[in-house]
């Protein structure tokens, strides 16, 4: 066996450790991307309502 | 130093600087501590390579606690003070401990199926993780239900800080209890026990999610803030917008 699939193998292991660590980045990873997202669209409605008042001021 | 804190538009500046900084630092540490755990940690003596799911397992325990004790402190801090800042810190942190308290849950269920051979056992460390995260998901409802932010605000508080009794239930569950779940091994009072090669990996994953859990929380607390600024300048249009309505109505007549 090739030094890389014996470690992939992960001594017999490989399913439960892959899968531990498989849903801890799927885990992570959504709640990074969601939180990420939120403070941009958020970012974004704040900048387009401010804009907008500031056209109505001068309106 | 809860005033100096409390004030948004130094929150703001602060946030600005740190949470770029946070999320290059916890990059920084997932690129040395994931390869150091997954590849050059040597496997356990009696758990071979499972051992490699403490390493994600152990941070995430440890950090969904962090997050509800900040949780339980930030409002009690509110709940004295009346910070809405920290109303804010205790509600962006309840999603990220959420998810923390579940990554602890399921990889130590996985873990357990080949090593005790069961994926759950009632015993009493995981049965005082599940009330955390149900802690959590209480919290979460609780404060989306509400629509009046400072009832919403108040009830939360009180749940959190009602909850914060778990946290030392969970630390000394090991000791209190017979239990199957093995007793503390690195935060122990007589210093760790765990090999330095299993343990400095185990840090450095531990110090890597610290940074992003900080980043998360404090982009989540932006958030909130841009969130009720926007709900704050349409609340002063439509009155605005009423008060100019009720003037040309009187001009009318």
């Amino acid at each position: 066996m090739s030094a890389i699939a014996d470690w992939a193998a992960m001594g017999g292991y490989a399913g439960w450790v892959w899968s531990a660590w498989g849903l801890t980045a799927l885990a992570v990873g959504a709640l990074s991307v969601l939180t990420v997202r939120a403070r941009l669209a958020a970012r974004a409605r704040l900048k387009a309502l401010e804009a907008e008042l500031k056209d109505e001021a001068r309106s | 130093m809860w005033s100096y804190l409390a004030n948004p538009e130094r929150f703001e500046r602060m946030a600005r600087v740190l949470v770029p900084a946070l999320w290059a630092l916890a990059a920084v540490l997932f690129l040395i501590g994931i390869p150091w755990a997954l590849v050059f940690s040597p496997p356990d003596y009696q758990q071979s390579d499972t051992v490699r799911i403490m390493y994600v397992h152990v941070p995430a325990a440890w950090l969904s606690m962090a997050a509800y004790a900040g949780m339980g402190i930030a409002s009690f801090v509110y709940f004295v003070w009346r910070h809405n800042l920290a109303d804010l810190a205790a509600r962006a942190l309840a999603p990220a401990g959420a998810v923390f308290a579940f990554v602890c849950l399921a990889t130590g269920s996985i873990w357990g199926r080949p090593m005790w051979g069961a994926w759950w056992v009632w015993d009493a460390r995981l049965t005082s993780m599940l009330v955390l995260f149900l802690l959590f998901l209480g919290y979460i409802a609780l404060r989306a239900a509400i629509e009046d932010e400072r009832l919403s605000a108040r009830s939360g508080a009180i749940l959190a800080m009602a909850g914060l009794i778990n946290l030392p239930v969970i630390k000394f569950s090991v000791d209190w209890w017979n239990t199957l779940h093995q007793p503390a091994s690195v935060l122990r009072f007589d210093g760790p026990t765990i090999h330095a090669s299993q343990l400095w990996p185990l840090l450095i994953m531990a110090l890597a999610f610290t940074m992003l859990l900080g980043a998360l929380a404090l982009t989540a607390m932006r958030t909130q803030i841009a969130r009720r600024r926007a709900d704050m300048l349409l609340r002063r249009r439509e009155q605005r917008l009423e008060a100019e309505e009720l003037k040309a109505g009187e001009l009318k007549s």
